[in-house]
């Protein structure tokens, strides 16, 4: 009986040994966050908060244009969607499928929620975590920056308890997605980056310049307050950044030519620049960045006939390098020919981030504005060396010329990344002399196509300036989430 | 009986009988009421009597003088002038009627007789009856019995259950019979895996598959030999001849659909009956609906298939049975390998697409279109362009071009008769204490590709140890080891060749395949500076230098001991321990183009100066894992380990309540560890030696730049590893009760845990439970009767399963790299998924009320279910705010509800007038799936064609466009509001929410399924024949792609485009002269409605012709059985819906199953 006596007893045994210290084992390594190196993965993961799939930026302004021939002859070599933000439909944009905008950087401030979620959690060492944390914050505070942009008014007094966003501060699907003012999305924006300032690095790190630094978010301010009309201030964190010696202007007589493309029918060879064929793990090291930022658009940069116009054809290198004649769309060239604009990676990424050019221009904008206008040039003409050919310093007459000439120079460098946001904050500030009309000579266009013997011309007013939302967000939300008035 | 996995209830229920046959009678009175006789019947031996009050109104009073007369004949002398019969059931003695049928006692005669199973076991309580006699007697404990009142020369009916009954002629000699088991639906018991619940108190929808079936499908995987046997068994054949199993039906969504298997009472971790012997099993019950299965708990919602495997059952006796058998495919038809157009419509769709400039990007003859490889009739067409060949040489060319057929040559270079082998020899042998079964299988297999074969041994050892008269213990072990090679060519890489590419030239060399790069352009640069000299490719010469292995090795242990606590009450512990580790490597040697086309583009080139530089992968051949979807894998490791301690009580109380009750606790792991190693380069297989890339693997920190100029990386620098650890605890509980043969009730109770499921105990431990009740009409008066009734029960059961879905978890769960991220340089982590709080079991609730009945004397058998599976808490993809984090996440948030109807019925008759026996069983299945709730409005049209789940639409439902014909040259679909839509735009199909526009066509799995197993038999011979059908279900035809000529690869054309040269009004024509979409327009051509058809058929699966040693042939030459055998299998089909007469689940481009011929032998020692 004493092997029943056994049996007995094992089976008392098991059955009273803990289940749940048995079940607490995890079932999967690296999946459960646990550690602050996991964490640091995910913000070291640049291409998840680098790039932007910004559809208004690349069709909405008045850098992008499409000839009424040109779509006439090659209605098929434009897609529908992009149509809708050409013309800057309000219901057309609304109903599309998604927005991946929208969706991306509600995407971005998720994951950032989610490592501060679990910042004082984890184990691992402090410093590390305490890096990991300003990043989260910072991650946050960009998107809603983005997102203010784009779907809220833009700054100024008068907007300021107009709606802002829905400000998800938590990973739990349960808060509240009502829109807040924009106010309050602002000072939430400003609260963020003030908890990142408090532990990041001073200087940008040359290898992982998609990590938040002291210099980066002296670079941010310096648009920030360049956007919200504070020039004194805009001028002092734009000098702040550039004392940066890490982060340098690009010589773009250092460019290299890159690989050539040839065409037949009719026949044509493209010569591209290096940055063509740039990748990730090339471009993510743009020595011009404080902070990675990419918008990304796998359509066709068709530039329009004032962009191209803007620049210096013999002696500008970005147009030498970036414009290519006769591009056209990816695989084959059009008729009439047009020009393809391109800057990385067969033109799909193009730089958003705060680089030194942009902070030159923040500086040179603020100081034209309050009236300076030779600081102004001294600091534009610092990126023009860098720039162009034969390269002779600017000069200016007097207040209006010198806004002038920054803003013209601005166009020339950050053409299609910036442009959405300078139409917006042109159209508020105090400044008139500064407004840009956007005007599309196109054709009649509704819910199921164009109409290519109607022409139409469409013009971009103040209301439009706020991309509207997704009508699917909208009643996935269960109308918690309001569209903007139009 | 054959019941294995139940010894202990089956020796319970003999002691039982033998017992009963052993009381006896004392007992003197005259002239006494029958009545009188019962309390002493019952106070004597125990046994009750049943009776009619009607049936003793005609009883005469009885004289009796009986000392120690045996129940039986004490009974049987009492009755002798009665107008009663009696019958003994268990311990119950039943009255009945005797019919008024005088024999004259002149002729009256007694007939004695022996009865055994098919091994020549006793067959004890088997019923002998005299054909339109009312003689009956049944066998004892030995198998014999005595038949009296029998008239001379009588026809005996003997019968059994779970056996064919057996007409005999008697003539004065006695009668040795051996019994055969009957066909499926006859089976006897209702095996879960943790018990053996006869047949007469299971409560649940089950089918058994029994040997006597199975051994006449010699297979090399289980799973095809089950095809069709199974009411509501859904199966999707697989290339090797295996099948996908799916019972009633999809209940998830993205957790597992695979029915659980169990062998011996264990989950196997490979549920595809791989590691399987197919020649131990003894015999396999697929549990179906909630009582049957939910046992299981968390892992039943999709039907258990439990897997008994033989073991030694005779004592004393040493028993071997060998068995061969040879397959030989037919040999590939290329024409259902392949979609490729003929070379003449080939040339001919180059020409017409050169001539009017249908081109994704245009050949221009620059550096840039080096890697974009041309055919052979485009590089006389460019050629001509440019200037290098006359006209005349290009149209001579292209002329011969389109006339040369490579697939000759395929045949014969690439492809073989496929071939398997099957040995296989087990033993069985035991005595008092001790029993074994061992049994070896060698294969060996060829496949329909030269270079693809494997070679496969399974051993298997099962021993039980009877160590005291309370305890017994077992020991079994399984083991596998499989070694295959894989080289052979693919489907895709004969589809990469035009059909006017050769594989030698007349001269016996290699002939020019192209490939990749464009020899125009590999002319203008200095090719023998590379590292390799010769760019070109050769599918054959890439066959021949390669060698892809892989090399699994399975091992399977099961233990257990069983104790005998008290009268009803045993006590058992099993323990299981599985390992499956498999090996792969992949060795290119460096006359493959893959090694020399890497390594070349791998260097440095300056197209200015026409230098090359550094060359960043040495030369050699490359050693690497295998890829697995889209993974690397060079080693996979399945170790799981189960322990289980379970009570079972089984007694009888009274005589007329029985009850089965089972408690237990099962705790088990699953671990698995994967392992990609770097890969090898500069590797020589002889030399056992490789190099490492001496400029590193690229990347941020090294940046390098292919041939070309484009950043690039190699591939395979770290090992990459993969673990995962599943953990279960579960306590499950399950009783019985049945009384008086008539009414059983059924309940069992589960409650899983394991470490992925959320630890909210309330969660966590949510239970799974079922209640069934039968009814056994036969043994209601009113229906036993009624003789052509031999039996009629009613099934009703309710419960509960679960199902496991691993993807989700409670919290947020991130996906970390295992190596340095090129773009990096660190390592990075993504969001894996954002989370499921409240992630619970799948439940599904199952209704199943059932039928089963045998008429006729067992002529006529079958059983009718009707279901209903309502799954809730299944998780889906639900729609969300983008702002919350994602648009959609799973939640347990989605219900399917399976609806359906399986009808089995089985006949068994001897064809009048002829020696034919004929039996046959038909089994339908009829389903209907639909996901009733999940919230996703958000579905873009692509992902609805591509078959995403929709709300109200079956699992696999199929979604089409509707034409509306060409427009200006470009044909359109019907898009959002009724208007035409273009084809040359995808944002239709890109980032349109399609539900609106697009046609619901139907589900691709078939509702409706048949299965139809004949069965012939003529003396020593047997024909077997089985059909199986599938209907109601539709599937997309195959169509012309519209390719462009340059830009996109190497152009293929496919057979289609005779369709659309015909000027087929239902899809688009040609385009118009220029078009620059045209490559778009393979976003829409392929599912246009007029492509859909119904994908019912009705096909020939097998063709048995069995020739059976007559037994005293077999015993002269001193064998107990010998049977040969030959087979044909996928014979083709009977019927099919669809115009083109296409087996729908194997559309051109497949590597299917071909038609093969098996001859085999099985010998019995």
């Amino acid at each position: 009986m004493k092997m029943k006596k056994t049996a007995w007893i094992m089976a008392a045994a098991i059955a009273l040994a803990g289940c749940k210290k048995y079940l607490a084992e995890e079932p999967n390594k690296q999946v459960s966050i646990k550690t602050v190196s996991q964490l640091e993965a995910l913000v070291d993961n640049a291409p998840l908060f680098a790039y932007e799939t910004n559809q208004t930026a690349s069709f909405s302004t008045d850098d992008y244009e499409i000839s009424r021939d040109l779509y006439r002859l090659n209605p098929g070599a434009f897609s529908f969607n992009s149509l809708q933000y050409y013309i800057n439909s309000v219901d057309g944009v609304a109903s599309l499928a998604s927005d991946d905008l929208w969706n991306g950087e509600y995407k971005k401030i998720f994951t950032a929620n989610l490592v501060l979620d679990n910042i004082d959690k984890v184990t691992g060492d402090d410093a590390t975590r305490a890096r990991v944390k300003a990043d989260a914050h910072f991650i946050r505070a960009m998107s809603y920056w983005t997102l203010a942009n784009y779907y809220c008014a833009p700054y100024a007094e008068a907007n300021l308890q107009s709606l802002g966003l829905p400000l998800k501060k938590t990973i739990e699907y349960t808060e509240s997605l009502q829109r807040a003012t924009l106010k309050e999305t602002y000072d939430f924006i400003l609260a963020d980056i003030a908890e990142a300032e408090n532990v990041a690095y001073d200087e940008v790190d040359p290898r992982r310049a998609w990590r938040v630094s002291k210099k980066a978010i002296a670079a941010f301010r310096s648009r920030y307050f360049l956007f919200t009309g504070d020039y004194p201030k805009a001028v002092q964190q734009a000098d702040l950044a550039l004392q940066s010696s890490v982060v340098q202007l690009v010589d773009f007589k250092t460019i290299k030519p890159g690989v050539s493309r040839n065409y037949s029918n009719p026949a044509a060879t493209l010569q591209y620049s290096e940055l063509f064929t740039w990748s990730a793990q090339n471009f993510l090291y743009w020595k011009e960045m404080y902070y990675s930022r990419y918008t990304y658009n796998r359509s066709w940069y068709a530039p329009s006939a004032s962009l191209i116009n803007s620049y210096d054809a013999a002696n500008d290198l970005r147009y030498k390098l970036l414009f290519i004649p006769n591009g056209g769309r990816e695989f084959s060239i059009v008729t009439p020919a047009t020009t393809r604009y391109t800057f990385f990676n067969t033109g799909y990424y193009a730089p958003a981030g705060f680089t030194r050019a942009e902070v030159l221009l923040n500086k040179a904008e603020a100081l034209a504005r309050q009236g300076n206008a030779g600081g102004a040039m001294d600091a534009v003409n610092i990126l023009r060396a860098s720039r162009l050919v034969n390269y002779t310093p600017l000069t200016a007459n007097g207040k209006d010329d010198a806004i002038k000439q920054v803003l013209a120079e601005r166009r020339r460098e950050l053409p299609f990344t910036m442009r959405w946001y300078d139409i917006r904050r042109f159209s508020v500030n105090e400044y008139t002399g500064d407004e840009i009309s956007v005007v599309r000579d196109f054709y009649n266009m509704t819910a199921t196509g164009i109409d290519v013997n109607t022409p139409k011309t469409y013009t971009l007013d103040a209301k439009r300036m706020l991309v509207p939302i997704n009508t699917v967000e909208i009643n996935s939300s269960n109308g918690q989430i309001l569209q903007n008035p139009y | 009986m054959k019941l294995t996995a139940s010894f202990f209830l089956t020796a319970a229920f003999m002691s039982a009988q033998a017992m009963g046959y052993s009381q006896s009678i004392s007992f003197s009175a005259n002239n006494v009421p029958l009545q009188r006789l019962f309390p002493v019947i019952k106070q004597q031996t125990g046994y009750v009597v049943f009776y009619n009050q009607e049936l003793l109104a005609d009883v005469k009073p009885v004289t009796v003088h009986a000392q120690n007369q045996p129940l039986a004949e004490f009974l049987a002398n009492v009755l002798k002038d009665q107008p009663l019969n009696f019958r003994i059931d268990g311990k119950d003695i039943i009255f009945s009627r005797k019919p008024m049928v005088l024999i004259p006692e002149a002729i009256a005669a007694i007939i004695k007789g022996k009865v055994t199973d098919e091994n020549g076991n006793p067959l004890p309580g088997a019923t002998i009856r005299v054909k339109g006699g009312n003689a009956t007697a049944s066998t004892d404990g030995n198998g014999e019995f005595t038949l009296k009142n029998a008239p001379a020369n009588a026809t005996i009916i003997i019968s059994y259950i779970g056996y064919k009954p057996l007409e005999i002629t008697t003539d004065g000699t006695s009668v040795n019979v051996r019994m055969e088991p009957a066909a499926a639906a006859l089976a006897q018991v209702m095996v879960t895996g943790y018990q053996s619940i006869s047949r007469e108190r299971a409560t649940g929808a089950f089918s058994t598959v029994s040997n006597d079936v199975l051994s006449r499908r010699p297979t090399s995987n289980l799973s095809s030999a089950l095809q069709g046997l199974v009411a509501g068994m859904q199966t999707k054949e697989n290339e090797d001849g295996s099948m996908d199993l799916l019972i009633r039906g999809n209940t998830s969504l993205y957790g597992d659909r695979r029915p659980l298997v169990v062998v011996d009472g264990f989950p196997v971790s490979t549920s595809n009956f791989s590691d399987i012997n197919p020649n131990d099993v003894e015999s396999v019950t697929v549990l179906k609906d909630a009582a049957a299965a939910s046992i299981w708990g968390a892992r039943s919602a999709n039907g258990v298939i439990v897997i008994t495997t033989k073991k030694s059952k005779s004592a004393g006796k040493l028993q071997v049975d060998a068995s061969a058998f040879t397959r030989i495919s037919r040999m590939a038809d290329l024409d259902q390998l392949m979609t490729q157009a003929s070379s003449a419509d080939f040339v001919a769709y180059e020409k017409l697409a050169y001539k009017n400039n249908w081109v994704f990007s245009p050949y221009a003859g620059g550096f840039s279109d080096i890697i974009n490889s041309l055919t052979l009739a485009q590089e006389l067409i460019y050629g001509n362009r440019d200037g290098l060949i006359s006209e005349q040489a290009m149209n001579a060319g292209l002329d011969s071009l389109s006339k040369i057929n490579n697939r000759g040559q395929l045949r014969d270079l690439l492809m073989q008769r496929a071939v398997l082998n099957q040995y296989n020899v087990s033993i069985r042998s035991g005595g008092e204490r001790s029993k074994t079964y061992a049994s070896i299988m060698y294969e060996n297999n060829k496949g329909n590709f030269q270079k693809n074969s494997y070679d496969r041994y399974i051993l298997n050892l099962q021993n039980d140890f009877r160590l005291a008269k309370f305890a017994e213990f077992t020991i079994g072990a399984n083991l596998q080891y499989r070694k295959a090679e894989t080289s052979g060519a693919t489907v895709s890489e004969l589809e990469g060749l035009s059909p006017y590419e050769t594989l030698l030239n007349p001269d016996g060399s290699y002939s020019v395949n192209l490939n990749t790069f464009n020899r125009e352009q590999l002319k203008h640069i200095p090719s023998a500076k590379f590292p390799y000299s010769n760019w070109s490719y050769n599918l054959l010469q890439d066959v021949r230098g390669r060698r892809l292995t892989n090399e699994s090795l399975n091992a399977r242990i099961q233990a257990g001991l069983k104790l005998r606590l008290m009268k009803g009450l045993t006590f058992d512990s099993r323990v299981q321990y599985e390992r499956n580790r498999i090996d792969y490597a992949d060795y290119h040697d460096e006359s493959t183009f893959y090694v020399r086309s890497l390594v070349n583009r791998m260097t440095e080139y300056n197209t200015n100066t026409g230098a090359t530089g550094k060359s960043y992968i040495p030369k050699g051949g490359i050693l690497k894992p295998h890829r697995i979807g889209d993974k690397d894998v060079s080693r996979s490791d399945v170790e799981s380990f189960l322990l289980r301690n379970q009570f079972n009580f089984d007694r009888s109380f009274r005589r007329r309540h029985a009850v089965s009750a089972i408690a237990g606790m099962e705790i088990s792991q699953y671990t698995t560890n994967t392992l990609a190693s770097p890969y090898a380069y500069g590797y020589s297989a002889d030399k056992l030696q490789a190099t490492v890339p001496p400029y590193g693997y690229g990347g941020s920190l090294s940046p390098i730049t292919d041939f070309t100029g484009y950043p690039t990386t190699i591939a395979g620098a770290n090992p990459v590893f993969g673990w995962q650890k599943d953990k279960y605890v579960s306590f499950y509980s399950n009783a019985s009760y049945t009384y008086n043969y008539r009414y059983s009730i059924s309940g069992s109770i589960r409650s899983d845990a394991s470490n992925f499921i959320t630890d909210n105990p309330r969660l966590r431990w949510s239970p799974l439970w079922s209640l069934g009740a039968k009814w056994n009409l036969k043994e209601e008066d009113f229906v036993n009767r009624h003789k052509n009734i031999d039996r009629l029960e009613l099934r009703l059961t309710y419960g509960k399963n679960g199902n496991v879905e691993r993807s989700t978890s409670t919290q947020a769960l991130l996906n970390v790299g295992s190596s340095l991220n090129t773009s990096t340089g660190t390592i990075t982590a993504s969001v894996a998924n954002n989370g499921n709080p409240g992630l619970r079991w799948e439940k599904t609730t199952t209704t199943n009320l059932g039928i089963d009945y045998a008429f006729f004397g067992n002529k006529l058998f079958g059983s009718v279910d009707v279901y209903n599976k309502v799954g809730d808490g299944i998780i889906g993809n639900i729609a969300l705010p983008a702002a919350t984090g994602t648009t959609l996440q799973k939640f347990n948030n989605a219900g399917i509800t399976n609806r359906g109807i399986e009808v089995s019925l089985g006949a068994n008759v001897q064809i009048p007038h002829t020696p034919v026996r004929y039996s046959t069983t038909v089994t339908y299945a009829y389903n209907r799936n639909r996901i009733n709730s999940l919230y996703n409005p958000l579905l873009y049209t692509y992902q609805i064609l591509d078959g995403a789940f929709v709300e109200g639409r079956p699992v696999n439902s199929l979604y089409s466009f509707s034409y509306a014909g060409m427009i200006n040259g470009v044909p359109h679909v019907v898009g959002p509001k009724g208007a035409p839509f273009s084809f040359n735009d995808v944002s239709l199909y890109n980032t349109a929410l399609g539900l609106p526009f697009l046609n619901y066509e139907g589900t691709t799995t078939p509702p409706h399924t048949l299965g139809w197993v004949n069965t012939f038999q003529v003396k020593n011979f047997t024909l077997t024949a089985i059909f199986t059908g599938k209907m109601g279900g539709v599937f997309r035809n195959q169509t012309f792609y519209y390719p462009t000529m340059v830009g996109s690869g190497k152009l293929s054309v496919n057979r289609w485009v005779k369709d659309v040269m015909n000027g087929d009004p239902n899809i688009p024509g040609f385009a118009r002269p220029n078009e620059p979409k045209l490559y778009l327009w393979d976003r829409y051509a392929p599912f246009l409605s007029s492509l859909v058809e119904s994908s019912s058929y009705i096909e020939c699966k097998e063709l048995t012709l069995e020739y059976a040693l007559s037994r005293k042939v077999a015993n002269a030459i001193h064998l107990a059985n010998a049977k040969a055998f030959i087979q044909s299998r996928d014979l083709g089909l009977i019927w099919a819906a669809n115009k083109n007469r296409y087996n729908p689940d194997w559309l051109p481009g497949t590597n299917r199953p071909l038609q093969t011929y098996t001859i085999g032998v099985n010998l019995q020692f």
